[in-house]
């Protein structure tokens, strides 16, 4: 078989008919990989039992003694089921994946913060640059400090609350597939600029992490 | 095949292990311990390793070293701070890789670790009556790429095909799965005498797969001897007025009697320091030193194991209360200042029923009968300890593979070119958590190897891919051509496998069943590497596109060579390999003129477009 229908879960098998491990196109989705419908909701236990299930059939620790040829689709085999095995189970992960699997790569203006948002990240930005040079002034670093750790709070906040968004559309996006249609462009507009948001203010909370770690 | 012994490569001591039967058991020679020191003496007639040479380190030997392991994959520039610490002479002429030097030659980190490995290999040897030429080593979990890849060096120079580098934790946890069929979340908190581990694994039906792991590769049991040495070096200068912190070899007698104490203090409420003519300083000291006294000391460096503790959990997605069970390994969880800390940080009273000390080369042996085929019911999923990433545009840091992410594992990008006619590609690999590339590790530089096209023409597909010992690889090739784009590897610290072979070669104890060994490795490496690029290049060419008696004749080469490859005759293999090039000689012409006619129709149709 030369050609892959990815949008059609049955139409890929890792196994041959003699129940080898077959080499894996390069463009096989994670979705096509687990046989599943492109869709935001999947069942998270099945998955889990699927991937232990598959890796028990494909880790590299099997075939130690076999041919190289096999060790090597084991080694690559074992490599794409861990990818999208770690992509797949986390809600978010998925969500990001799908939407830029159908609509593209996530792009820098799809992260527009609001503008009371915005403010409230240059101040944490500048809070954690001063607490990385202020060791010497206690007050002033308890007080860096202090407002990091409410930055980091708000942005918690507003990463709870983009969850929840994630999951209302996502359910949208899976009606519309259960039905038999695309997704509506409006649900994946909206799911762009979440989605894009939440990246941005998971960078920013990185590095507010960071800081804190650092000086503790 | 003989067997594969289970190796833990330690900082202070190290051991050997095999399978007896259904259950692993640590190889000790009557009369002797089951712990090697991980000790080289370099005498004036010989090299001594392991007990021998504990005793010329007691004495006080400027040729003698010892915790090799923390200069692993490490450079120069990394260690500058432990010198003072150091009785051994460090080669400050060497940037990239740490060189000892020992009666007038220089050894890399990974030589002196091989005289360890051939030591254990000599003593399994001995009580199996057989040769040894496979092994699993393990290594602390947070080992970057470069410490990894140190770590098999050595192997190779021992003598010993390294299957499988093993997190020491997760050996741990092998060890102690074995038998008791347990289920839940583990957090094995790994304290050695260089390295501290922490990792949290879930356990359900036989599955070991590792959720999180974090450390520190510089803190372990030899911090706290030379906290408690500096200490007690404070007392004896102030009482005596004697000039010790600036002898190497005064502060290293310290070390030694501050590790006896450590010891003592472990049991007993209080220890006595006894110190005669440290290092040739004329000196006689005694000082008793009690359990909470030496606590006092060593509690900010035993602190520093809560940072990563709390991050791991955080990195698991888990609560403190949702961790079933706490393993203690490593010869330091034995003070009950570590206990304290382990259960006030988990909230669960840790358990260490097999000795902390054989463990890690216990599960070593269970990992190595798995890869034997001997155990399908096992199975570990460990995971890469520190993200990957490349240099991106201003020194930033462009994730690749985060923390965490099970191995093996690859990840595809595309890479174009900027300039017209650019022929290669420079892309810089480093590991760690940092937003700037300045502050992470640098692991290797790459050129791509590309044919010259207008800017942005090109597209060079590269996969990284990290394998089950956690060391990263990199393939690429280009798309519009399907040729393997070539890589050309700069290791940033380590040695290169040139330098590998030259050591090699230069090795003193060099037998010749080594040669013969290696040449068998070597050969059956060759042998892979051209199954795996026709493979390739048969998928990539179209299977049905070669006539039928070429592609039964590429095939039966093929398998051929493959059924040479486990063998030990390595002319053989060679055999099996120029019948492989001579098969798919033609293949390999036509390919070349689809490229160039390929080029052709590219030239054609940019300069349609630029009119």
């Amino acid at each position: 078989m030369s050609q892959t229908d990815t949008k059609n879960p049955s139409a890929f098998s890792i196994f041959g008919d003699d129940g080898e491990i077959r080499p894996i196109p390069a463009e096989l989705d994670h979705f096509a990989f687990f046989s599943l419908l492109r869709k935001m909701s999947l069942d998270e236990a099945a998955l889990e039992a699927k991937y232990y299930e598959l890796s028990r059939k494909l880790h590299p620790d099997f075939f130690m003694n076999a041919p190289a040829s096999k060790r090597i689709l084991s080694l690559d085999a074992s490599a794409r089921l861990n990818s999208a095995y770690k992509t797949l189970k986390d809600p978010v992960q998925r969500a990001v994946y799908l939407v830029e699997l159908e609509s593209g790569k996530l792009e820098e203006n799809d992260s527009r913060p609001p503008v009371d948002l915005l403010e409230e990240i240059f101040k944490a930005q500048e809070a954690a640059a001063e607490f990385q040079c202020c060791e010497d002034d206690e007050e002033e670093a308890k007080n860096l400090r202090a407002h990091l750790v409410a930055a980091r709070e708000c942005f918690e906040a507003q990463q709870a609350g983009q969850r929840a968004a994630i999951k209302t559309l996502g359910g949208r996006w899976d009606e519309a597939v259960d039905a038999g249609n695309d997704p509506p462009a409006e649900v994946i507009d909206k799911l762009r600029s979440v989605l894009g948001l939440r990246n941005y203010i998971e960078n920013i909370l990185r590095s507010v992490n960071q800081s804190l770690e650092e000086a503790s | 095949m003989s067997e594969i012994i289970g190796i833990d490569l330690g900082t202070t001591n190290s051991l050997v292990a095999v399978m007896n039967g259904e259950s692993p058991s640590v190889i000790v020679p009557e009369g002797e311990s089951a712990l090697v020191p991980s000790i080289v003496s370099f005498r004036y007639d010989r090299v001594v390793v392991g007990d021998e040479a504990r005793a010329d380190r007691a004495a006080g030997g400027r040729d003698t070293v010892f915790s090799i392991k923390r200069f692993m994959g490490r450079g120069f520039a990394d260690i500058e701070g432990d010198l003072r610490h150091l009785p051994f002479e460090i080669d400050s002429s060497r940037e990239e890789t740490v060189y000892i030097k020992a009666r007038g030659r220089s050894y890399s980190a990974p030589e002196i670790s091989a005289l360890i490995l051939r030591h254990l290999k000599a003593r399994a040897e001995k009580a199996l009556g057989h040769p040894i030429l496979r092994a699993v080593i393990t290594v602390p979990a947070y080992f970057n790429d470069a410490q990894r890849q140190a770590t098999k060096d050595a192997g190779r120079m021992a003598g010993l095909e390294v299957l499988r580098i093993v997190n020491e934790p997760t050996a741990a946890s092998l060890a102690y799965g074995l038998h008791e069929r347990n289920r839940g979340v583990i957090a094995v908190y790994d304290l050695g005498g260089g390295t501290f581990d922490i990792s949290i694994l879930r356990v359900k039906d036989g599955i070991f797969e590792v959720l999180a792991t974090g450390g520190d590769t510089r803190l372990g049991g030899d911090d706290f001897d030379r906290a408690l040495a500096d200490y007690l070096i404070g007392l004896a200068e102030a009482e005596t007025g004697a000039a010790l912190a600036s002898s190497p070899l005064a502060a290293a007698a310290f070390v030694l009697a501050a590790e006896k104490a450590k010891r003592e203090l472990t049991e007993n409420e209080s220890a006595e320091v006894v110190i005669e003519n440290p290092g040739g300083v004329t000196l006689s000291w005694r000082r008793k030193i009690g359990r909470e006294e030496m606590e006092e000391i060593l509690s900010p460096i035993a602190g520093r194991t809560a940072a990563p503790c709390r991050r791991v959990l955080k990195d698991a997605g888990l609560a403190v209360g949702e961790v079933d069970e706490v393993i203690l390994v490593g010869g330091a969880t034995r003070m009950p200042l570590i206990r304290r800390l382990a259960e006030d940080l988990f909230g669960k009273t840790p358990h260490s029923d097999l000795n902390p000390d054989e463990v890690v080369a216990l599960g070593a042996a269970v990992q190595a009968n798995i890869l034997a085929g001997g155990r399908k019911d096992m199975l570990l999923l460990d995971v890469i300890p520190l993200s990957l990433g490349i240099e991106t545009m201003g020194g930033g840091m462009g994730w690749i593979i985060p923390r965490n992410t099970t191995i093996p594992t690859s990840k595809r990008e595309i890479y174009t070119t900027f300039k017209d006619n650019q022929t290669g590609v420079d892309i810089h690999v480093l590991q760690g958590e940092r937003e700037l590339i300045k502050d992470n590790r640098s692991l290797a530089r790459f050129t791509l190897g590309i044919d010259p096209t207008p800017a942005g023409m090109a597209r060079i597909e590269v996969v990284f891919l990290t394998d089950a010992n956690g060391i990263l690889s990199v393939t690429a090739r280009d798309l519009r051509t399907g040729k393997a784009a070539s890589v050309e590897v700069q290791p940033s610290y380590g040695l290169t496998d040139e330098q590998v072979e030259r050591m090699l070669l230069e090795s003193f104890e060099y037998a010749e069943a080594d040669i013969q060994a290696r040449q068998v490795v070597e050969a059956r490496t060759e042998g892979e590497s051209i199954v795996t690029v026709t493979l390739r290049a048969l998928r990539e060419y179209g299977e049905d596109r070669i006539e039928e008696g070429e592609r039964a004749a590429i095939q039966r080469a093929i398998s051929e060579l493959e059924d040479a490859l486990p063998g030990e005759d390595h002319q053989l293999i060679r055999g099996k390999i120029d019948a492989l090039n001579e098969a798919t000689h033609p293949l390999a012409e036509r390919m070349m003129d689809g490229v160039l006619k390929e080029a052709l129709t590219h030239k054609r149709l940019s300069e349609a477009l630029s009119d």
